[in-house]
Order: structure tokens, then sequence, then C-alpha cells
């Protein structure tokens, strides 16, 4: 039997286990609301561990952390620092917002700040940043998942069909089961990946050059540019200090504010089981060192791998692994792309039907109808996404960059929302607003970004300075409203 | 019982501090004398073998704060 007959039953054979579990995992759930988008709040620990861990390390992380490690050297330790401390914040607020949403019945992140600040606008603008943010990232999955079957099959099939193939499954578990689809699935595709990364970055190292400290010593004598931080650019020039620690920043600022992300604070069964899951987060997290290694492990024994994100797929094919191992590799790829992309379809169906239509259209709508539209959404923002992933020409890519800077202007709203009781609703709407403008006018203009600082780091300043000027000269809320969101 | 919650309230402090530390230790300018090859430990760069330190460094700091609360809560503080 030809070897990627072998690697396709393998992947194949990885899918309908995800689609099982995605399909049997959803039975238990109510039918209406809570229970498609919160799973009626009842993750344990174990689960919301792999939730949160599964659904930040997506495609990007599993083929793209070795690509920057072996085109961009020790720039990549940018991926590993913002998510040291990207998820902390999660433990002080995560809590008050858990809390608020059982008492509210919140199951989005726009409901928790459009409460807060009274207002239906404030609701449109995140619902709106949320889609903008949401697609291409979604786009980019769907890709990702196309290129692993393309190469599973050495060109047999295009990545349109495996996109289709990989996305319809997603497709199915998601319209099914929900968040508890997205749940167990994720926990799956989450061991399987953890286990990989482990058993490929020591394996690679080991294989190629005798362990992990022969690799950096041989590194450290022929390339030693490539292990010194900030490394280098996707040009090939040493990246500045500025690019370097405000990348860092605002990945960090903007890590746990993902709606996607946020909205699964509701789902948690217990106060207890949310500050767990953060608390063991960093074990998660850790994982991204062997990531490292498989790109570094590249960068003398296979120099001029391009696109440099084929780097693991070029290396495991010319190492004449067993077409089982091979196989395998390509399950956990998929598994990095659909345990994000799940998250985002689900989150942006829940997003456009809770915090765009039911606030314009139709506040009278009861849960299980909303949950039906949720569903169909699901289908029309999947049928949208694979639109851009494999039919349109338009590059998505510009707008994953803005995707980036316009997440981390929600901070200040949640900074608003707990801690300045002088807040006004005018104050945090032009402060989003003004801090989106300065993203897209310094993407558009890069030279005036000053110290080559992330857009997003100064949208950040003109939000707050928006937000601290318009509150002070516009009426507060009422005190008693207030005071429930910051004493939560 | 004033005094549990004064020294809840400094080991919050304590904790967020530490955090802002980690953060400041891993950008420009404090990251920059860390940000060199050698020595490798354990076979790894240095710059990388202190980012991972202050990873699980940091674990370990919001593992006993946690443990910390719970002990706290059980004394019936409430939340630190």
């Amino acid at each position: 039997m030809p070897d990627w007959v072998v690697v396709l039953a393998v992947t194949l054979a990885y899918l309908a286990l995800s689609l099982a579990v995605g399909l049997v995992s959803g039975r238990k759930a109510s039918a209406g609301t809570v229970g498609y988008v919160a799973g009626d709040r009842t993750l344990g620990f174990l689960v919301l561990y792999f939730v949160l861990g599964a659904s930040i390390f997506s495609a990007f992380a599993f083929l793209g952390g070795p690509g920057w490690a072996y085109s961009r050297g020790a720039s990549a330790f940018y991926i590993l620092s913002y998510g040291t401390v990207g998820m902390v914040p999660w433990f002080w607020y995560g809590p008050k917002v858990a809390r608020l949403g059982r008492r509210h019945g919140y199951v989005t992140q726009a409901e928790l700040f459009a409460h807060r600040f009274r207002s239906r606008g404030l609701s449109v603008v995140l619902a709106v940043l949320s889609l903008v943010a949401f697609i291409p990232y979604l786009t980019l999955q769907m890709q990702g998942a196309g290129y692993v079957f393309t190469t599973v099959t050495e060109g047999r099939i295009p990545v349109w069909a495996g996109a289709a193939i990989a996305y319809g499954v997603v497709l199915v578990y998601v319209f099914q089961s929900g968040v508890m689809g997205v749940a167990w699935t994720n926990t799956l595709q989450g061991m399987f990946m953890m286990a990989l990364a482990w058993v490929l970055g020591l394996y690679l190292p080991w294989k190629l050059y005798g362990g992990v400290g022969p690799m950096f010593e041989a590194l450290a004598e022929a390339r030693p540019e490539m292990l010194a931080p900030p490394g280098l650019t996707a040009s090939g020039e040493t990246w500045s200090w500025g690019g370097y620690s405000s990348a860092i920043a605002v990945s960090a600022i903007g890590f746990s504010l993902w709606p996607h992300y946020f909205m699964k604070i509701y789902t948690a069964r217990s106060v207890d089981t949310l500050r767990k899951s953060v608390v063991f987060y960093p074990t998660f997290q850790i994982f991204l060192i062997p990531i490292l290694f498989i790109g570094f492990a590249g960068i003398l024994r296979f120099p001029g791998v391009e696109p440099a994100d084929a780097i693991l797929p070029t290396i495991l094919t010319s190492l004449d692994l067993p077409a089982v191992v091979v196989g395998l590799f390509c399950a956990g790829a998929l598994a990095a792309s659909m345990s994000t992309g799940d998250a985002l379809v689900h989150a942006a169906a829940a997003v456009l039907v809770r915090d765009g239509y039911k606030v314009l259209v139709r506040p009278d709508l009861d849960p299980l109808r909303e949950a039906r539209l949720i569903r169909v959404l699901v289908v029309v923002i999947s049928a949208v996404a694979y639109y851009f992933a494999v039919v349109s020409k338009v590059s998505l890519v510009a707008l994953l960059l803005l995707s980036y800077g316009f997440i981390a202007q929600i901070a200040p709203v949640l900074l608003a929302t707990f801690l300045f009781r002088r807040a006004t609703t005018a104050g945090v709407l032009s402060g989003l607003v003004t801090g989106c403008a300065t993203v897209v006018l310094l993407n558009l203009r890069p030279e005036l970004q000053a110290w080559d600082v992330h857009p997003g780091i100064w949208g950040l300043a003109v939000n707050l300075a928006a937000l601290a000027l318009v509150s002070r000269w516009t009426t507060p809320l009422p005190e008693e409203h207030v005071r429930e969101f910051v004493e939560a | 019982m004033p005094d549990r919650k004064r020294s809840g309230q400094l080991v919050h402090r304590l904790v967020v501090a530490w955090f802002v530390l980690v953060f400041l230790a891993m950008v420009w300018p404090l990251y920059v004398p860390m940000a060199r090859v050698r020595p490798l430990v354990l076979g790894v760069p240095f710059s990388l073998a202190w980012i991972a330190g202050l990873l699980i460094a940091s674990f370990f700091v919001l593992l006993g704060y946690h443990l910390h609360q719970g002990r706290a809560r059980r004394g019936g503080d409430g939340d630190a």
C-alpha cells in the first residue's frame, strides 16, 4: 500500500474520532442558548483547561511556530513570552465575569460591556469588531487544514477539498453539539497536540544532531544571530527591540480578550474551576518550547525551505519515518487548526445573534429560536470563511494584522467595567473607535509608527486618553448600577 | 481578622508586582542583558531558558497564590 494512503487513513481515522466525540458530547446540554453557547455553565477543570489551551494553539502555533523559529530565529520567543503573562488577568477578572454572567445570563463578551455601559451601540461595535477579527483568523485555519491534506496525499487532494473535509467535520459537531462539542473535541485535540509536540520536538533534534544541546551548540557556532533576541524580521534583517517588545505587549494585552476565548469564562462550573484552569495554563504554554525546537532543527540541515511554515512537513517527509507516524503528525496539525476553528465558528455565530440581531432587531427572541438561529449562522459563517479560504483571491493577511491591534482595544473597556467608576458610555465608545481608527491609520501608514512600536500600542494610548477625557466631560452612570460591576 | 485581610491584600499586591516584573523582564530594556546565547542552560540558549524559567516560576507563584486564597477562604476571610 502506498505511504500516502496509510497517512491519509490515519488522518481520516482521527477525523472520525473527533466527529464521534463532538457528536456524543452535546447530548446532555439543554436545548436553549445557555446550553448551546455556554454549555449550561458546567465545564469542569480538565475540559476547561484543554479548551483554553487548544483554542489558542492554532494552525499558527503548530506550523507557524516552527516556521518562525526556522526563518526568524529568536524572534519566535515572543510567542512564548506573551503567553507567560497573557492569561494571568483571567485569574482576577474571570471570576467577576463568571459571577455576573450567571446572575444576568450573559453568554458573550459584549453582553457584559453593553450592560455595564447601558449601550446597544457598544454591543454592535463589539460584534463588528469580533467578526472583523474572526473571519481572517478562521480563514487561515481552514487554509492550514487544506494544506495538511495536500501534503498528506502528495497533492492528490487539493487545498479546497482538504479544507472542506476537515471543516465539514467541524461544521457537523459544532452545529449539533455547540460549545460542548467544541470543549470535548478540544480536550481530545489538546492531549494529542501536547503529546505530539513533545515527541517531535525532542525526537527531531536527537535524530538530526544527537540532542537538543548539540543542536543549539551547532547553531551557536554557525548561526549565532538566530539565537539572540530580538531575532530577525520576515525579510531577514534584525528585528528592532521596539517591534519585538511591543509585539509581546499587544499580544499579552489582547490574549485573554479574544471574544471566542473570553466567552469560555461563562462555561466554567465554578469560580474555583476557572482559577485552577488559569493556574495550570502554563503547563500547556510550555509545549511551545519543543514546537520551537522543531524549527531550529531545520535551520542547518534543511536550508532554503519555502515557505518557512513548511519546515515541519519537509523534515518529516525527508526522514523516512513510518507512514503511520507521518499520519499522526498530520492529524496533530489538523487538531491545531480545528481546535481553534471550531471555537471561532461557534463564537462568531453566537456573537452575531446575541450582540447584533437580538440587540437591533428582535430583543424578544426566545432561547430555543435563538439557538436555532445560531446554528444556521454556524453554517453561514463556515461558508463565508471557506469562500475566503479557497475561492476568493482577496488577501486577508492585512486584516489579520489589524485584528490583533483591534482586539487589544477591548482592554480599556474591560478596565472601565471593573475599575473606573467614572467611565461613561460616551467615553468607552469614543476610546474604542479612536483606538481602532489609530490602528487602521498606522497600518496604512507604517512610516508613522515611531520606534517601530506596534500600532495596537499607539491605539491603546489614544483609546485610554479619549476614554479619560470624554468620561470626564460626560454624565456618569448611576452609582448603584456601577457598584454591581466594580464590586462583583 | 483585619490583620488577615491586610496580609491577604499584601500577598495580592506582591503577586501583581511579580507579574508586572515578569512582563518587564521579557521586553526591552530589562531583557536586553539576558538576550544572549551563552551560557546554554540545559542545552538551550540563555535567552530562551530565561523566558522558560519565568514561565515555570510564574506557574508556581500563581499556584501558591491560589492555595493561599483557598486557605484564606476556608478561614472565613472571603475572597482575599
